[in-house]
């Protein structure tokens, strides 16, 4: 089948060659013939009109345009501060270079008076794409123009990367939008209202620290059209389907610049995805950046599983979000979402306890109701230039209620495990900062920051067998109902004051001090429950009881930064004044550390689209109240875990290789990546394993653990066609203790993949990707396996106003002596007249109804496979209405 | 006999000076005037406030016995309305034989110099010592700007800061009086036949007549279209 497709692509590949097969090349100079870098030479079709191919010069001034045979173009170039030129090119002259010499422009502002619009701009840290140069107008969300765009690549998830590098904060008419977070704005702006798409490098919230912050943060800012603004744009779907299935969904949008108001809401009970676990994390704001300690909670991901992989859901969103400027000085801007979402999972797993080699068959049912409501809000306050004052709270309150149905089959022992669960977070985070520059030399940030958060976790299991006989004192009953109770308080208080000052343009200077303070409390309760009523505590004390916690870190930091040409260098001496204690079973244990943390970052620009950078760093991790805490909990029915004391702190190195290229000339972006972390003293874990049942042990190894990867990535346009390539390989070295028996267990990853996507023409576009993993472990036992994955999208308008889109996805897990594998196709049919606001949609999702996909994780102890049953096929008529 | 002693001995001085390349280091210094004016656009742009985060930028002038030449600084805060006042982001050269300053342009489509003539200096007995130099004060008007210069004539160019030149010895410190009160003062110097002095480019050079008629031009374009932007 592969074959075929490959030949498929070949045809089309030639075809198309042999339709654009006139080059023209030169170069773009000025009128004393030094290079003009970043020109934009547009080739206006006079056949085909509106259609017009363009190319960009290199920093040598070069440029290269591929035409369509036997046509005339009006080539113009153009270059801010110089007068645009002109030339004609006729076919039948057999013209293959022509060079441009620019004349300055007269014109002193720039940006005025610009005949017509060029595709791209640079402008220092900004990349300007004029969207209508690039889109063919068929799109209807932004994620589909982001695609299109030169250098820039969007993933399923939208996840946006520019030049391969991440893009951190989304801005609509340069406000925040949701927090910054880009999946639920790129998946939801509406195409036709963009105009153009900025993309800003060395992005930094307080412009005069922008020269001493060292950013790395890329933003992504929309400018919309005119007439989009100070009116409500946006779109309204509602649709219906097979199994009762409905979709109603609305993305509403106002903006003017006083107020920018923009309203998401979703219902729909066929796991359309609303947000996603990555897009969840970027909402725990209310932490500065300036803090870089790790505040990072996990309770969101419940709410965020991507959704087919379900065979029920129900979810709710209502997502608001709010810019005002209240006076001259002062701007809020801010988000609220209520999520709500209900689902039925069933999963058949088939576990290989490598110690013990025994294997279990186990089905898993589940079914949750989860709750969530979060809000950020954040005041900017500037009292004049060069002060500027940050307010910003964030809280999140979410519980959820799980109920789990397990039945369990190993060597002939059938262990059913009724499962109920109920946690509960409530987080308060918030944070001041102050940021001011004195003069040329000095400028300095104040920071302080607090959160709070409150975990309840209520876990009940209801076994027909006993669980952790020896450990747990069961009382004995026909069925053995345990639960287990954990309440978690943690406090954390931030602050730091940082100077910075400039010696000269080439040398600064960075001195900053603080302190973080962490302090924890950790409940754990278990019990039995007897005849439905009564509850039995065990009498064991290592079953219940409290660990406080507290975790001082005061430290100072001088930075050194200097510059030698093109090359940037930031030395980091870092001292940190590390207190930790800690009280369980009525004992204390303190610790006092006074470490030293150095780390190393250089930099060599080679050409402004070229750049080598590494960087090493030297740190200390301290233990977790949970890490710390020798009383058991039970995870799962056959899973217990227990602290250590004893533990220190962990020392990691981590070492950072790049080089990143990228050539407008030959249109090709290229990224190579290597990386290095060991850890001299790992915190990690010793299993006793006895059938199913396994024991963690919380333990510090003296022997190192050891990860690298590299990544390669490459990105080619060719005519019409973008080329994809990435690879990556991995290997992981750490040493495990199960039943007191030491393994050296290593895991090794190779990926590659490759991708071609074109845009053919106004009504056809494509996209193939595939990608192949190897996985290796090697421990007592070797397992091997391996992941294809093919993905087809592509994209037609046979007749006017129609449009149908299909995307298909196979996936296959390749095991030593078989191959399983699942595939999904999703297809749409839309109908939209030309100008009208109303359009139809016939969607169906899984329409061969596949009835599950296929997983395989491998561990040192663990060798696991799933069969993850999916969601029914589901077909729904949806009618939108654009606002 | 003594004539060829006294040419040799010149020729010693000039080839000696012929190879001295130096860098003169200055420092902005921004004082806010407290002396109330019209509101203007000034104000509008907040320069001076801008112009305050600006105090203490280090710059410098590099030069030979030819010319002297001030590189542009480059800045990351874009939004920084006062840099252009100073002005610390446009190239000059200063020649030493014409005494005349000269600024890259745009004029009729056409890249040239732009050039400033020498101030109509005012000397002054008054004499004081910065770092091991005597320097002495000279005063002059240019347009609102009250100059002081203060220059070192054992120091023999007609070199100083930015667009600031033209007097018998290198200036080391200059106070202006305008909008905003401000000055350069001198922080270092040194010789070293390494640094590069870039040459005054080969360019058609514009007199102050034409100069005045590009500047009207400029400010007619810059006001028309600042109207048309605010209109926005």
């Amino acid at each position: 089948m592969c074959q075929k497709k490959i030949h498929f692509a070949c045809l089309i590949f030639l075809y198309t060659t042999f339709l654009y097969g006139q080059e023209l090349s030169g170069y773009v100079t000025d009128t004393l013939n030094a290079p003009l870098p970043n020109a934009n030479v547009i080739a206006f079709s006079q056949g085909d009109k509106g259609s017009l191919t363009y190319s960009v010069s290199d920093e040598k001034g070069r440029y290269r345009l591929v035409l369509q045979k036997n046509t005339i173009y009006e080539i113009k170039v153009s270059y801010m501060g110089f007068v645009p030129q002109v030339f004609v090119y006729e076919p039948e002259k057999k013209i293959t270079s022509y060079n441009f010499a620019l004349t300055p422009s007269n014109e002193l502002l720039e940006g005025v008076v610009v005949t017509y619009q060029e595709p791209i701009v640079f402008k220092k840290d900004t990349t300007t794409y004029r969207v209508e140069m690039f889109a063919t107008g068929k799109e209807r969300k932004l994620h589909e123009q982001l695609e299109k765009l030169p250098n820039v690549e969007v993933d399923s998830y939208g996840n946006v990367s520019f030049k391969g590098k991440n893009v951190s904060t989304l801005l609509i008419e340069n406000k925040t939008f949701f927090g910054g977070g880009t999946q639920l704005g790129v998946k939801n702006i509406p195409a036709d209202a963009v105009e153009k798409i900025q993309f800003i490098e060395n992005y930094t919230k307080v412009d005069f620290l922008k020269e001493v912050t060292d950013s790395k943060d890329i933003a992504l800012n929309i400018q919309l059209k005119e007439d989009k603004k100070k009116f409500i744009f946006g779109d309204l779907q509602a649709g219906y389907g097979n199994k009762k299935s409905h979709l109603l969904h609305s993305a509403l949008f106002l903006y003017s610049p006083e107020l920018s108001l923009s309203y998401l809401g979703d219902v729909n009970n066929f796991g359309k995805s609303t947000f996603s676990q990555e897009e969840a994390t970027r909402f725990q704001g209310g932490v500065s950046s300036f803090i870089d300690k790790s505040h990072r909670t996990n309770n969101l991901s419940s709410f965020t599983n991507d959704n087919r992989e379900v065979t029920q859901s129900e979810s709710l969103l209502n997502a608001i979000n709010l810019n005002l400027k209240l006076n001259e000085k002062t701007d809020v801007s801010g988000y609220v979402i209520f999520h709500k979402n209900d689902e039925k999972v069933f999963r058949k797993n088939r576990y290989h306890y490598l110690q013990s080699d025994i294997f279990e068959e186990r089905q898993h049912k589940k079914q949750s109701e989860n709750n969530l409501a979060l809000f950020n809000f954040e005041f900017e306050f500037l009292p004049k230039v060069g002060t500027k004052w940050i307010y910003s709270v964030f809280s999140n309150i979410s519980n959820s209620t799980t109920e789990t149905n397990i039945l369990s089959d190993y060597q002939n022992h059938n262990q059913q495990v009724k499962g109920h669960q109920m946690p509960s977070d409530v987080i308060l985070k918030q944070y001041v900062e102050k940021h001011q520059s004195h003069h040329a030399k000095l400028k300095t940030t104040l920071v302080i920051n607090h959160s709070l958060e409150k975990k309840d976790l209520k876990n009940q299991w209801i076994s027909n067998e006993p669980i952790f006989l020896g450990i747990i004192p069961l009382l004995d009953e026909s069925s053995y109902d345990i639960s287990k109770f954990t309440v978690v308080e943690n406090h954390q208080l931030n602050w730091l004051y940082k100077q910075y000052r400039t010696i000269n343009n080439r040398n600064h200077i960075y001195i900053s001090v603080g302190d973080n303070i962490e302090k924890s409390n950790l409940k754990t309760v278990h019990y039995q429950l007897i005849d439905n009523k009564k509850i039995h505590y065990f009498s064991d004390g290592k079953l219940s009881g409290e660990t406080d916690y507290l975790l001082n870190d005061a430290f100072m930091n001088f930075e050194y930064k200097f510059r030698i040409g093109k090359w940037t260098n930031r030395i980091v001496n870092s001292f940190h004044f590390y207190y930790l204690i800690h009280q369980q079973f009525d004992k204390e244990t303190n610790m006092n550390r006074f470490l030293y943390e150095p780390s190393f970052f250089s930099e060599y620009e080679l050409s402004t689209s070229e750049s080598i950078e590494g960087s090493y760093s030297y740190g200390n991790e301290f233990p977790k109240v949970n890490e710390l805490s020798e009383f058991y909990s039970l995870q799962e029915f056959n899973t217990l875990s227990k602290g250590n004391r004893l533990l220190r702190n962990e020392k990691h190195h981590i070492l950072n290789l790049s080089y990143i290229k990228s050539n407008m000339y030959r249109n090709y972006f290229l990224g190579l990546m290597f990386n290095f972390t060991q850890k001299s003293n790992p915190i990690s874990y010793e299993i006793t394993s006895e059938n199913v049942n396994q024991i963690y042990s919380v333990v510090q190894l003296d022997n190192p653990e050891r990860f690298w990867n590299t990544n390669i990535w490459l990105n080619k346009k060719m005519q019409n066609f973008r080329f994809l390539f990435s690879s990556y390989v991995s290997g992981f070295y750490y040493n495990r203790v199960t039943n007191a028996e030491r393994d050296i267990i290593t895991h090794h990853k190779q990926q590659v993949s490759f991708g071609l996507k074109s845009y053919l023409s106004k009504k056809y576009e494509f996209t193939i990707r595939y990608s192949h993993q190897f996985n290796q472990m090697k421990t007592i036992v070797k397992d091997n396996f391996q992941n294809q994955r093919v993905f087809v999208q592509s994209k037609i308008v046979p007749i006017k106003n129609v449009t149908f889109e299909s995307i298909y996805r196979w996936d296959n897990l390749i095991k030593e002596k078989s191959k399983n594998y699942s595939d999904e196709w999703n297809v749409s049919m839309l109908y939209q007249k030309e100008g009208s606001p109303l359009s139809l949609e016939l969607k169906a999702y899984n329409l061969l109804n596949a009835k599950k996909s296929y997983q395989k994780t491998n561990s040192d102890y663990l060798i696991s496979e799933q069969e993850i049953y999916l969601m029914y096929r589901t077909v729904l008529f949806s009618v939108s209405y654009k606002l | 006999m003594k004539k060829t002693i006294i040419f040799l001995l010149i020729l010693s001085v000039f080839s000696v000076r012929a190879q001295k390349k130096g860098k003169i280091t200055y420092e902005l210094a921004i004082t806010k005037n407290t002396e109330k004016k019209k509101a203007n656009l000034s104000d509008i742009f907040k320069v001076e406030d801008n112009a305050l985060l600006l105090n203490k930028t280090e710059f410098e002038v590099l030069f030979d016995e030819e010319s002297a030449y001030f590189p542009p600084l480059l800045f990351e805060d874009e939004n920084n309305t006062a840099i252009s006042h100073f002005p610390l982001d446009e190239e000059y050269f200063i020649s030493n034989k014409e005494k005349k300053a000269y600024s890259p342009a745009e004029y009729k489509d056409e890249e040239v110099l732009g050039t400033i003539s020498n101030y109509k200096w005012k000397t002054h007995k008054e004499s004081k010592t910065i770092g091991k130099f005597t320097v002495y004060k000279a005063t002059t008007q240019d347009y609102e700007r009250e100059i002081t210069a203060w220059y070192a004539p054992e120091l023999p160019y007609s070199y100083g800061p930015i667009d600031i030149f033209g007097l018998p010895g290198l200036i080391l410190e200059v106070y202006i009086k305008d909008e905003i009160l401000y000055a350069y003062r001198f922080k270092s110097l040194e010789f070293n036949d390494r640094y590069k002095v870039k040459p005054i480019p080969d360019l058609k050079k514009l007199d102050e007549k034409e100069m005045d008629e590009y500047y009207k031009d400029y400010y007619r374009n810059y006001y028309k279209n600042l109207k048309e932007r605010l209109k926005k």
